[in-house]
């Protein structure tokens, strides 16, 4: 089901261990070619074709593309929350949810920026309803690593901008591709330290904004992409379907 | 300009005056007939429209449909921030945009919950950017009341939550999402305001299903002559805002 397209009274009716899914992604700058929607066009996608495969299971929310970007916050275009505001954000859409008795609640993730919150939102969730049977998942958008590489011809093409995403894009809008400015980039490894963990700024890290090669995208491993991502969240909302958590 | 659609160089490359539109909306309780995203596909047509008005003067970002919709959280289907994360969800957006140099900031408002919460926005913008010449607008999504209700079959009355104006508006945009079987008139109870006091109520306190106002008499043929009178003030006013130098 789509929650957007649905009255009240017809949410009201639906069975309540539906799962309730939440694509969350970002509006951010993604290298020279791709658009700032990148991520929230994907997440979009793959919440539309989850649907198509299970529609009694699920109840999939907007995307919300206002996500934590704030390393990529000097380019222009970026739109980020700050980290204290992406917290609360994600836990009123769920406590919307959890208030309607829905019991099941699942995010699907197209932004790896997002990740730090959402780890820190399960501990919130699972302190704030210790008295209630809801359960919380989150996961990302994407397949596993084996099936994408299967399609990939760069086992570099993963990262931001590089030949996943540009794919996706292409068989999505190829028109907002900027196909004439496909420059593969990278993170400069001299900004890590061995042993230690860090967070940087993209300007930091990378030439111009990218981490990964484009060259090697096209359309039709897009759409590849797209059909083995949204068949396996579809198996993810399925198992969160069948879930007895709590015996 | 469509952000959504660009590329982080070619956002660098606009000029910087430039007027942003941000355009706010919600996901709640429409009555018995019109979908829970109505404000949002309202909001989001209205920014749409405007930017074909005025490309080169206005900068338009994705809809933000996470509004302050309290009043309506016990009906499903609603989705809403509370009132201090609504603020900074604004305050981010509004910081994200001034920090790459824009300086004339609209927020667009199709959701009357938010407008309290946006009052507020431009006193705390006021605030923090003392030293910076950046602009802070807010407008409401609709024409002037006037227009609308030479529109309007019922006048004033085909106002308010899911009556003749918005569901005109959905039956212009999407007729198959408006379940015209469903369509009856609602509205505020007798007794709940004070004379002379304020006071802020939900929507399950006010009404019987949730609706203010008549839906009866909408159409698709009104919709489309209100979404043509609301985009056509707002790129009056993004003009207007282009044109403005208020700091002299």
């Amino acid at each position: 089901m789509i929650l957007a397209e649905m009255t009240s009274p017809e949410i009201a009716a639906l069975p309540r261990d539906i799962v309730v899914l939440i694509p969350v992604a970002a509006c951010e700058q993604h290298s020279l070619h791709l658009p700032v929607y990148t991520d929230s066009m994907v997440a979009e996608q793959i919440g539309r074709r989850v649907h198509e495969q299970i529609p009694d299971d699920v109840l999939v929310l907007p995307v919300q593309w206002l996500g934590y970007s704030q390393h990529h916050v000097r380019y222009p275009g970026t739109v980020s929350a700050t980290s204290e505001t992406y917290l609360l954000m994600l836990m009123d859409m769920v406590v919307s949810m959890v208030n309607h008795g829905f019991t099941k609640i699942l995010f699907l993730n197209s932004h790896g920026g997002n990740n730090a919150g959402l780890s820190v939102l399960l501990q919130r969730l699972m302190e704030r309803y210790q008295e209630e049977e809801a359960e919380f998942y989150t996961r990302g958008a994407w397949a596993a690593v084996d099936k994408m590489e299967e399609i990939r011809d760069r086992h570099r093409g993963s990262g931001h901008a590089g030949e996943t995403e540009t794919s996706m894009i292409l068989a999505l809008r190829p028109e907002l591709v900027h196909t004439d400015l496909l420059d593969p980039d990278r993170e400069d490894p001299r900004t890590k330290v061995e042993g230690a963990g860090s967070y940087l700024r993209f300007d930091q890290l990378t030439a111009h904004g990218g981490n990964g090669d484009p060259t090697t995208a096209t359309a039709e491993k897009g759409q590849c992409f797209f059909e083995v991502c949204s068949k396996e969240v579809a198996e993810t909302v399925v198992a969160v379907r069948a879930a007895r958590p709590f015996g | 300009m469509i952000l959504a659609e660009m590329t982080s160089p070619e956002i660098a490359a606009l000029p910087r005056d430039i007027v942003v539109l941000i355009p706010i909306a919600s996901c709640e309780q429409h009555s018995l007939h019109l979908p829970v995203f109505t404000d949002s596909m309202i909001g989001g047509e209205v920014a749409r429209r405007t930017h074909e008005l005025a490309p080169d003067d206005v900068l338009v970002l994705p809809v933000q449909w996470l509004g302050y919709s309290q009043h309506h959280s016990r009906y499903p289907g609603t989705v809403s921030a509370i009132s201090e994360t609504h603020m900074l969800m604004m305050m981010d957006i509004v910081a994200s945009m001034v920090g790459h140099g824009f300086r004339k900031i609209l927020i667009q408002n199709s959701h009357g919950g938010n407008g309290a919460g946006i009052s507020v926005l431009l006193q705390r913008l006021m605030e923090r950017y003392q030293d910076e010449e950046a602009e802070f607008y807010s407008r409401w999504a609709w024409a002037s009341t006037e227009k609308l209700d030479a529109i309007r079959d019922r006048g004033p009355r085909g106002s308010g939550h899911a009556g003749e104006t918005e569901t005109s508006m959905i039956l212009a945009l999407h007729p198959n999402l408006v379940r015209t079987d469903r369509l009856d008139p609602d509205g505020e109870r007798e007794g709940m305001t004070v004379e002379g006091a304020s006071s802020y109520h939900r929507f399950d306190q006010r009404t019987a299903h949730g609706g203010v106002g008549d839906p009866t008499t909408a159409t698709a043929e009104k919709g489309e002559r209100f979404f043509a009178a609301s985009a056509a003030e707002m790129a009056e006013t993004v003009k207007a805002i282009r044109a403005a130098n208020v700091f002299g």
